[in-house]
């Protein structure tokens, strides 16, 4: 009971992990039917930059180790921001090195296009931070509460108190504001939003930032669990592009949902049998995807001329 | 003149939609461009709204060059338009759909007195003001890319096709309102199947052939004319 406990702990905040990465996939292709299919190399400099810039500050090179003391929490909100800002402002160049080329046209140029970029911005991680993976304190220690017997590591809980209230915050950006309804607009149909007034190019931008910021918080969110390092991110995103499809790509709720049922699914099987997880997860996917193949919470697009 | 055509000439690939096009609105004038499926009604439409960028000839709005310009900076210029088949978000309520009408401008207040403006114009949008504008009946939804049209304070209003597959009550309720926005000195560029109704509310009317204009004159001239009679009024 106590290891189910923890393992459920675990599994929502790799759920979470999915999920916010998941959302940034439902942004892009809500606004432009197309998205990163190299987003798990943008979790990279989500990592690695935020926790440079906390080992500059305290004097060490940039690719050092941090000790606890170090990674106050102060530190980790200032990395945390450094890394979500910087990886949000690659997704500019994401969008006009990748998508803007493609964008529209037929076939999947794109596709090849955005994993090229990731393979370029890993490529470039690797060039600076090397291929060695820099251990990160939690700012919370590395001690863990007890509820009800079962031993829950503060930094879990705190990716999914971030990741949820993030996910929140970005369904009442969607749902409430100005941008949201713009951006909900441009999903709904760009030639429509461009005839009100909407600048349908900034909206997609927009979008990309957003997604890009996204995989840049998981990235530092996840580097305690994970380490930072230029190899995090390819397992993830596919983890995440998976949560995505099973919960529908086309619903932004159905991403979370489906991060969050992945995650505790994964957590729960290695449980049972570490060797498992991966086998369960994908069965799992080809089936639903069998029974519904617009996803759980999905709903069929009609493709209007 | 508000607008003004010259030698407009427009392909999708290698179909010529509009061959040589001049044509001329004045201030608070309304005009009708009739024409039967394919002439190019809406192509021209498109053209002036920035959704089709033209091969050559001038489109020129109060005297600034607007060919090729972006839709979102037509109308922020004051090019309203109520498209064809029109293209209501339809996973939004419509008070949110007249407020995203207004994305090209910032006051809000002023923004929610011409929303109210928009229900005094079509009563049946204030019943309807939470309700998804994909759930409403054809009309409404009409009514609501008209109401949205108007909603940046268009000083040229495009009607693409307003009667398009609706009901003869219900153009004919759509019609009313296009009068009452012609009494109240709107400008408009009319697009329309429907030739006896478009003629009796215009000023003046174009008749559109495979992408030429074949015919010019005023709405009562047309209607009067027995070549409109015979291809466009069914007499």
């Amino acid at each position: 009971m106590t290891a189910i406990l923890q393992a459920l702990a675990s599994g929502l905040a790799l759920g979470a992990i999915y999920g916010l990465i998941a959302l940034g996939f439902n942004i892009t292709y809500a606004t432009t039917k197309t998205f990163n299919f190299g987003q798990g190399a943008f979790l990279v400099p989500g990592s690695l930059v935020g926790v440079s810039l906390v080992l500059l500050s305290v004097g060490k090179p940039h690719f050092g180790n941090l000790s606890p003391a170090e990674m106050t929490f102060m530190a980790y909100t200032l990395a945390t921001v450094a890394s979500v800002v910087v990886v949000g402002l690659i997704g500019i160049a994401l969008y006009y090195c990748a998508i803007k080329p493609f964008v529209g046209a037929a076939g999947l140029n794109w596709v090849l296009s955005t994993i090229g970029f990731g393979i370029i911005l890993q490529n470039t991680a690797l060039a600076i931070w090397g291929p060695a993976s820099i251990a990160v304190p939690s700012p919370l220690g590395s001690g863990v509460y007890r509820i009800a017997g079962a031993g829950i590591r503060p930094h879990e809980v705190l990716i999914a108190a971030v990741a949820i209230a993030v996910m929140v915050g970005l369904d009442i950006v969607l749902r409430k504001t100005r941008l949201g309804k713009a951006l909900r607009a441009v999903a709904f149909n760009p030639q429509a939003a461009s005839i009100v007034g909407i600048n349908v190019e900034r909206i997609v931008i927009i979008a990309f930032v957003i997604s890009s910021a996204l995989a840049g918080l998981a990235g530092i969110l996840i580097a305690p669990v994970t380490t930072a390092s230029v190899f995090i991110g390819l397992g993830v995103a596919l983890k995440a592009f998976s949560a995505a499809i099973v919960g529908g790509l086309t619903n932004p709720r159905g991403c979370m949902a489906g991060g969050f049922l992945l995650g505790i699914i994964e957590a729960l099987v290695g449980l049972w049998r570490a060797e498992f997880r991966e086998i369960a997860i994908f069965l799992l996917i080809i089936i639903v995807l069998v029974i519904r193949p617009a996803g759980l919470f999905g709903t069929k697009t009609v493709e209007k001329i | 003149m508000m607008l003004k055509i010259e030698n407009l000439n427009v392909a999708y690939g290698a179909i010529q939609a509009l061959r040589g096009i001049s044509l001329e609105v004045g201030r608070g004038e309304v005009v009708t461009l009739i024409g039967g499926n394919g002439a190019g009604k809406s192509t021209l439409i498109r053209t002036i709204a920035g959704l089709v960028h033209p091969q050559s000839g001038e489109v020129i709005f109060e005297g600034q060059s607007i060919a090729g310009m972006r839709p979102h900076r037509a109308v922020a210029l004051g090019i309203g338009h109520s498209p064809e088949g029109r293209l209501v978000f339809g996973d939004q309520s419509v008070r949110d759909n007249l407020a995203l009408g207004a994305f090209s401008r910032d006051n809000p207040a002023e923004i929610d007195a011409d929303i109210e403006n928009g229900f005094r114009l079509f009563p049946r949008l204030r019943e309807r003001q939470e309700q998804m504008a994909g759930t409403l009946s054809g009309g409404e939804q009409q009514m609501l890319a008209i109401a949205r049209a108007l909603m940046c304070r268009p000083k040229l209003l495009l009607l693409d096709e307003p009667s398009l597959g609706l009901a003869p009550l219900i153009v004919r309720e759509v019609f009313e309102v296009i009068r009452s926005l012609k009494n109240q000195g709107m400008t408009i560029l009319l697009v329309e199947q429907m030739a006896n109704l478009a003629l009796g509310v215009a000023d003046r009317a174009y008749v559109l052939e495979t992408g030429h204009i074949t015919l010019q004159g005023t709405g009562v001239d047309l209607l009067k004319d027995p070549r409109v009679r015979a291809a466009y009024l069914g007499a």
